[in-house]
This record gives C-alpha cells, sequence and structure tokens, in this order.
C-alpha cells in the first residue's frame, strides 16, 4: 500500500495470490472500506488509483496503535464494531436492574457516544476532557457503561446507581466522569453549549463541545432558540448529533409531533447538516472527520438508525 | 445605622435600573470575566451602556429568555461571572432552566430580573412581576436579594459578585426612593433596622421600605413606636433579627411588592411561627394580578400601598389589640 499510484485491482490481485484469498471477498472488503470512506479514488493522466483517506490513515494509525497506547486500555477493544456490540449486551444486562430504564434511547446513544470519544481520539485529544453534553439525559446508562470500559468508573459505582445519595443516577449529574453539567431535562443541551462554546472564542481555545440530543427532544422550543443563537453566532466550535431513532416515550416521533423535514429544518437555521444513516460509530466518526474542520457555522449530524 | 431614626419624604426619587447600569460598569471595568447577556431589553434594562463599553463582554441572544438562562449556565461552567438580565417577569419564563441547570448544579450565574414588583406600571399586569420572590426563595442554592434603593443597589450587587453561586438580584424599575446615604453599612445577608420602635415592627424589601419608614414616621406622630426593617437578603433570611422583632415587639407587618402569598410575609410567618409564634400581618398584593396605571404612584395606591394606606391597615390591626 505504501507504493504510489496503484489502481485498487492491481493491489487486490497481489494481496489475493500473496494470502490466498479469493478475489471476490478482498472486492466486497474493498467496497466496505470506500462506503466508510477509508480509502479514496484519484486520477493521473486518465488513471485511476485508490489511496488511503485522510480518515483511512487515522484509522490504521489507530489499530496500529501509533498515537493512541495511553488511551486505549486492555478493555478497549480494537475493534469499534465489536465494542459496539459488547456495550449494547452489557447494557441490556446492566438495566434490566433497572426495569429497562429508557432502554433503547441508551441503546442507539452507544454507536454516537463510542463516535464521539474516537472522534476525540483521532484528533489526538484527551478523552478525559471532552466537552460532552448528553442533552437526552436519559441515556446516561449508556455513557456509564462506557466510562466502565474506560476504567473511570467501576463495577462498584455501577452498583450504585440510583441509590440515595449516590453520584451515579439515572440521568447523569455534574462531577461525574465526562459529565460536564447536570441533564434530565430536555431541550437545554444546545444553549449551555453555546455558552461553553462563546467562552472558548473569548479565549482563543480550539476545541470542540458535542451535543447530544434526542429527536424527540427537538419538540423543545429552547432547541430552536438556541440553534439560531448559535448561527447568530456562528459557533463552529459546536457539533450536535440528532440520535434519529424514530421513537419518543409515547411512540413513533412522527406521529406524536412532526419532525421533518429534519435536515431542511437545521440547513434554514444556519446549520451545516450531515443527514447519515448510523449503523456502527465508525459512520457516525466518518461524519465527524468530514465536518468537523468547516469554519464559520455551528454543525449538526442526523444520525439515522435505520 | 442599627437603631437609629431614618426619616423620608419620598421627595429623592432615584432609579434601580440607572444604578444599575452605572453598578455593571464600575464591576466590568475590574472583572475581565463578567459577561452580560441580554435578551433584546438592553435599552430598558440599562445594560446598554455595558454593551457600549465592553463589546466583546455582551451577549445578545435575541427574545428567548430560556436560551438565555442555559447559555449564561454554560459560561458560568466555562468559568466566566454571567449576568443574567432580563424584566424579572419573563425571568420566569426560565425557571425551569434556572431550576434543573443554574440551581441545581450550584452554578455561578447572578440573574438581575428588572421592572420588578409593579415598577413597570404602564406595561400592565403581563409585565409585573408578583410572584418572582416565592419562586426563586423556594430553590436551594439560591441567593436572593432585593436592595431598596439606588445605594444598596450599588453596594449590594458587588457584595453579590464576591461569592459563587446562583443569585437572584431583583429590581425595580425607576422609583428608587432614597433610604441609605453613601456612607451607609448595607451588608449582604443583615437586616438593617432603619428605623427602631418597640410596638410594632414594619419589615420590607425594595421600594416599599422608603414608604414604610415614611409610614412608621407618621405612626409615630400617633403615639406608635414602629421598628422598621429592611430586609434586603430575603433568602438565607437574617433569622436572628427577625425573632428579635419577634420577641420585642407585639407584632409584625411584612409590606412587598409582592403577591402575599409565597414572599417575604410568608417567609417570616413559617420561621416566626415555629420558633416564636405571634401575630404576623402580610400587606403586598392579595392574590390579584397587577394593573394598569399612568404613574407608580397611583398603582401603590390601588394596591394600598403608599404609606397613608399602610398606616390605616396597622391601625386598624392595632385597634384590635
Amino acid at each position: 500500500m505504501k507504493r504510489s499510484n496503484r489502481s485498487l485491482s492491481s493491489i487486490l490481485r497481489e494481496v489475493s495470490s500473496i494470502h490466498n484469498i479469493p478475489l471476490s471477498t478482498l472486492k466486497f472488503n474493498a467496497n466496505i472500506l470506500v462506503k466508510y470512506n477509508l480509502i479514496e479514488f484519484y486520477a493521473v493522466v486518465g488513471k485511476k488509483y485508490v489511496r488511503l483517506s485522510k480518515l483511512g490513515v487515522k484509522i490504521t494509525n489507530l489499530i496500529d496503535g501509533e498515537n493512541n497506547e495511553k488511551l486505549y486500555s486492555s478493555s478497549i477493544a480494537n475493534d469499534l464494531n465489536e465494542l459496539s456490540s459488547n456495550i449494547k449486551e452489557e447494557l441490556k444486562i446492566f438495566l434490566k436492574t433497572l426495569n429497562n430504564f429508557h432502554l433503547y434511547s441508551s441503546l442507539t446513544t452507544v454507536d454516537i457516544l463510542l463516535g464521539i470519544l474516537y472522534h476525540r481520539i483521532l484528533l489526538n485529544k484527551d478523552v478525559h476532557t471532552v466537552n460532552l453534553i448528553l442533552s437526552k439525559g436519559h441515556a446516561t446508562p449508556a455513557l456509564y457503561i462506557i466510562l466502565k470500559r474506560l476504567g473511570l468508573i467501576s463495577c462498584e459505582d455501577l452498583d450504585n446507581i440510583a441509590v440515595p445519595g449516590s453520584m451515579y443516577q439515572t440521568h447523569g449529574i455534574k462531577g461525574t466522569p465526562l459529565i460536564k453539567v447536570s441533564t434530565g431535562s430536555l431541550g437545554q443541551g444546545i444553549s449551555i453549549a453555546n455558552g461553553i462554546a462563546l467562552s472558548m472564542k473569548m479565549e482563543n481555545i480550539d476545541d470542540h463541545i458535542y451535543v447530544v440530543l434526542g429527536d424527540g427532544e427537538i419538540d423543545e422550543g429552547q432547541i430552536w432558540e438556541a440553534a439560531a443563537t448559535a448561527a447568530t453566532y456562528g459557533l463552529d466550535n459546536i457539533i450536535v448529533v440528532i440520535d434519529r431513532n424514530g421513537k419518543q416515550l409515547t411512540g413513533d416521533t412522527e406521529r406524536i409531533k412532526k419532525k421533518e423535514p429534519i435536515e431542511e429544518k437545521w440547513g434554514a437555521f444556519g446549520w451545516i447538516v450531515a443527514d447519515i444513516s448510523l449503523s456502527s460509530p465508525l459512520e457516525l466518526l466518518s461524519a465527524l472527520m468530514k465536518i468537523d474542520d468547516v469554519k464559520g457555522w455551528p454543525k449538526v449530524i442526523i444520525a439515522r438508525r435505520s | 445605622m442599627q437603631g437609629g431614626v431614618k426619616v423620608t419624604d419620598l421627595s429623592e426619587i432615584g432609579s434601580f435600573r440607572k444604578a444599575f447600569e452605572e453598578v455593571l460598569i464600575e464591576v466590568g471595568e475590574v472583572l475581565k470575566n463578567l459577561i452580560v447577556i441580554d435578551s433584546d431589553v438592553s435599552h430598558s434594562t440599562y445594560t446598554i451602556e455595558f454593551f457600549k463599553r465592553f463589546p466583546s463582554r455582551f451577549v445578545q441572544v435575541g427574545i428567548s429568555e430560556q436560551d438565555a438562562a442555559g447559555t449564561a449556565a454554560g459560561l458560568a461552567l466555562a468559568g466566566k461571572i454571567p449576568i443574567l438580565t432580563a424584566f424579572s417577569m419573563f425571568i420566569m419564563r426560565s425557571w425551569e432552566q434556572i431550576r434543573n441547570t443554574i440551581a441545581r448544579d450550584n452554578l455561578n450565574v447572578k440573574i438581575v430580573g428588572t421592572h420588578a414588583g409593579l415598577s413597570d406600571y404602564l406595561d400592565g399586569p403581563s409585565h409585573q412581576c408578583l410572584e418572582d420572590i416565592a419562586l426563586m426563595r423556594i430553590l436551594p442554592n439560591i441567593t436572593v436579594v432585593a436592595p431598596s434603593d439606588e445605594v444598596s443597589t450599588k453596594s449590594l450587587f458587588r457584595q453579590i459578585l464576591d461569592f459563587r453561586g446562583p443569585t437572584y438580584f431583583r429590581l425595580g424599575r425607576d422609583n428608587a426612593y432614597k433610604v441609605y446615604d453613601e456612607e451607609d453599612d448595607v451588608e449582604l445577608y443583615k437586616c438593617n433596622i432603619l428605623v427602631d420602635g418597640e410596638d410594632i415592627t414594619i419589615i420590607s424589601y425594595g421600594a416599599l421600605v422608603s414608604i414604610s419608614i415614611k409610614a412608621a414616621d407618621i405612626l409615630r406622630k400617633k403615639g406608635y413606636s414602629v421598628r422598621v426593617i429592611d430586609s434586603h437578603t430575603i433568602k438565607p433570611l437574617d433569622v436572628n433579627m427577625i425573632l428579635k422583632a419577634a420577641r420585642e415587639t407585639m407584632a409584625i407587618f411584612a409590606v412587598e411588592e409582592h403577591s402575599i402569598y409565597g414572599g417575604l410575609g410568608s417567609e417570616i410567618t413559617e420561621i416566626v411561627s415555629e420558633k416564636n409564634p405571634m401575630r404576623i400581618y402580610r400587606i403586598g398584593v392579595d392574590d390579584v394580578f397587577g394593573a394598569n396605571a399612568r404613574s407608580y404612584e397611583d398603582l401603590l395606591d390601588y394596591f394600598s400601598l403608599t404609606s397613608q394606606k399602610i398606616t390605616s391597615r396597622i391601625e386598624m390591626v392595632l385597634n384590635e389589640f
């Protein structure tokens, strides 16, 4: 792969003969790489060559452990998908003891949180200082399981969830690792992020602030007040991810209150919008890598769970 | 000051918002991390001068008070000292944001509600906030302060910046009848006895402090010895001073530009009834909304909150003794 200007079929033929893997299997895998923007095509004098994309390079480094030894404890699997499914399984068991507290909402939040934390890792920034606001606070259990994987909280801490006086509450509170502000009341995340983002701009701090919203949550009027404020100030350090899982407390989102067309609405409010289908953390990661350095506008990713 | 005799003829009238404008610029010069947040009322709250002086430290969120409260929370989380400014009435619109984020996370947001009580006479009941003390004092972590004139507005505003924690600072619009001289001490958390007396006590805050002093003066001429206390810090209340008045005088009259439900009168009743049961009378707005008027004085008269009408009410009660 290090040799320059090679076509995809030439590389695949070589790999196939060296490792004795059928060419059809390699082509299938290559399609996945293309789909996730890990490789990209380019042309030189009419010939089509392939190379690793910016994301692909970072992922390769990641898998090689070049930059991330300190961030990856042995408890974290390298494979994001495997990690994601493991966390979801653990979450299901964990929430059984809590009467399945907002289980579906937590499950669809896992990939989003992993995507955000890996984005942080790819940018070579400390995961522990991530500016994260889980505005859909009822999905905090998903974050707890991830925090446990990161070694930031213990099994005993998790045993104490929802015990009076414990800091581990079903809706997360300020002071818990990675929890910037207490949530639980919907609709407030972007406003709070705006305040933090404005302060970072005032102090010339170059960093992102991530807000995770539920799709039901955008019923709240404050979301749109805040969306307009962020656009007015051009808060390009804010990245909002909407968990478009199609469900809110009492049923399907479109039946309860019309949300669509979400992409157009955010666009009309002056946001850069990425409307993606999400079935693994990698898709979010890929979208984050594409939009993270866009200047001048706040950014939103609509993560559709099909 | 303690036990001194204050006399007022209500002729020296300052402006709460003017005093706020001046003290805001004064502290803004010193505290470089002080940020003012406005919901498109800077010409009325008089934060416009701060904007002209420090444009980069002024955040305009438009007519959206809930967003304003959240933005203030974020600024506080990032280490700034946000001054959240709006009409008191419309700050109440963000009560839930104040409750769930600012108060619950004990964030250092200084909330300044102007045009409180009946002071916005020309806008009428939609703008006249008679519920804010009740709504704010019920929240854990919050300090509630309501200055009575220009001097105390400036002094107390400087003092609320000396500690970290959410604070609700209640101001009238104009009509700040003079109570204090520049050299008087107005100390946060401590009631001021403005007039000493042994028969009854009037406890008040805001613009009605001055009016209460005037009422005490009228009553004194009729032979009653009336104590007048300015309870500018409503939460935490100066309980010792209130209980002292309960022990030393035979009745307490709480006078406030607020609903008689949930305000200072209720707060005093809650405390005194447990520690030193006695007669407490709540003088305020009795379970009705405000009213439109062409002057503040007309409105006070309409709600029986002038010094004359307060005096009559107290006399009526005293005749029952």
